[in-house]
């Protein structure tokens, strides 16, 4: 068990606080303080729960929120693959597990040892899960008892989605998928600015496919072009 | 704002997380694999990031300069502190707070 707290407390760091200004920000669009835990607790995703709370704000129809559930947590696919020999015993179990396969479980897991991961999988989500739904529950609890809203204090969603870029670009290193990305999202405000979301990603993701595309034929090309030359 | 509206939206957005989170435990692995597959999954993540952060001007109307300027400092505040020192809540708090210091000068 101790080993699970050391384990848990770089998460602890991120998620009760995180969770705290979810909470807050939640009860502010006038809902019920209960949703806020009950959310943390059936979701357990970060960037689109606090995505959600301006969506929700606004009435955004169940397509709208499908369609940006679909986007932001679509990079959640790509965790399970490198888990799904560690995968607890157990048919419940393994529904909990999946289901709690968030960015900071996996990046957590994924430092472990094998016979590790396989043995902690399961307790390390339950601790994280609670860090969570505690932290909802108790900023849901200072957002009611606060009768004063502060003006800006929204801004700590683009702040989260700034540091998970960030860590994306640390990971990535690879300036022109950044360069790409940023002047697809202006083009797209300044021109189509009703769907601004899904129309910027979906453009980003076409050019750097293309460019991907087009590098791979022009190094296959390359390393033929080198392997005829002696012969000629 | 009714509280079932809420509680249908909460139900979806679990639901379609766990199915995404759940893909790879029943997708063929041949699939998963294809090369156009992994490069996707490997820059999505920084596209959709980059894209969320841009979308917090859309809110800020063109001609509130104040707004816009808030928005660009907290932003940078948030890069800065986090190339630099990788503390997710420090790189937060230090953007929101100045943040809102320009927004209500």
């Amino acid at each position: 068990m101790n080993r699970i707290l050391t384990l848990s407390i770089p998460v602890l760091m991120g998620y009760f606080p995180l969770g705290l200004v979810f909470g807050f920000l939640f009860v502010q669009i006038g809902v019920e303080w209960w949703l806020a835990p009950l959310m943390s607790l059936l979701v357990f995703a970060g960037a689109i729960q606090f995505l959600a709370i301006s969506l929700i704000a606004v009435n955004a129809s169940f397509y709208d929120l499908a369609l940006a559930t679909f986007i932001v947590n679509l990079r959640h696919i790509f965790y399970g693959i490198s888990l799904i020999d560690v995968l607890p015993e157990g048919i419940f179990r393994r529904a909990y597990c999946i289901a709690s396969l968030t960015d900071e479980n996996y990046s957590v897991l994924t430092n472990l040892e094998k016979e590790e991961r396989n043995q902690h999988w399961l307790a390390l989500a339950v601790v994280h899960h609670m860090y969570w739904v505690l932290g909802a529950a108790g900023g849901a609890f200072f957002g009611i008892i606060m009768t004063e809203s502060i003006e800006g204090i929204e801004f700590s969603l683009t702040a989260l989605f700034a540091v998970l870029a960030v860590e994306q670009y640390r990971r990535l290193q690879k300036f022109s998928i950044l360069f790409i990305t940023i002047a697809s999202g202006i083009l797209t405000m300044l021109f189509i600015p009703e769907y601004t979301l899904i129309v910027a990603i979906a453009g980003a993701t076409v050019v750097i496919l293309s460019t991907l595309m087009i590098k791979n034929v022009v190094m296959r090309k390359n390393s033929q072009h080198q392997k005829t030359e002696p012969e000629s | 704002m009714s509280t079932v509206y809420v509680l249908q939206a909460i139900l979806l957005l679990a639901a379609i997380t766990f199915l995404l989170r759940a893909v790879p435990f029943f997708m063929p692995k041949c699939l998963l694999e294809h090369p156009l597959f992994r490069d996707m999954a490997n820059f999505m993540p920084l596209v959709v990031m980059v894209i969320l952060v841009l979308s917090a001007f859309e809110n800020a109307s063109f001609f509130s300069h104040q707004k816009q300027i808030a928005i660009i400092a907290g932003i940078g505040m948030v890069v800065t502190f986090h190339l630099w020192f990788r503390n997710t809540l420090l790189s937060i708090l230090s953007g929101v707070f100045i943040h809102i210091v320009i927004l209500n000068a």
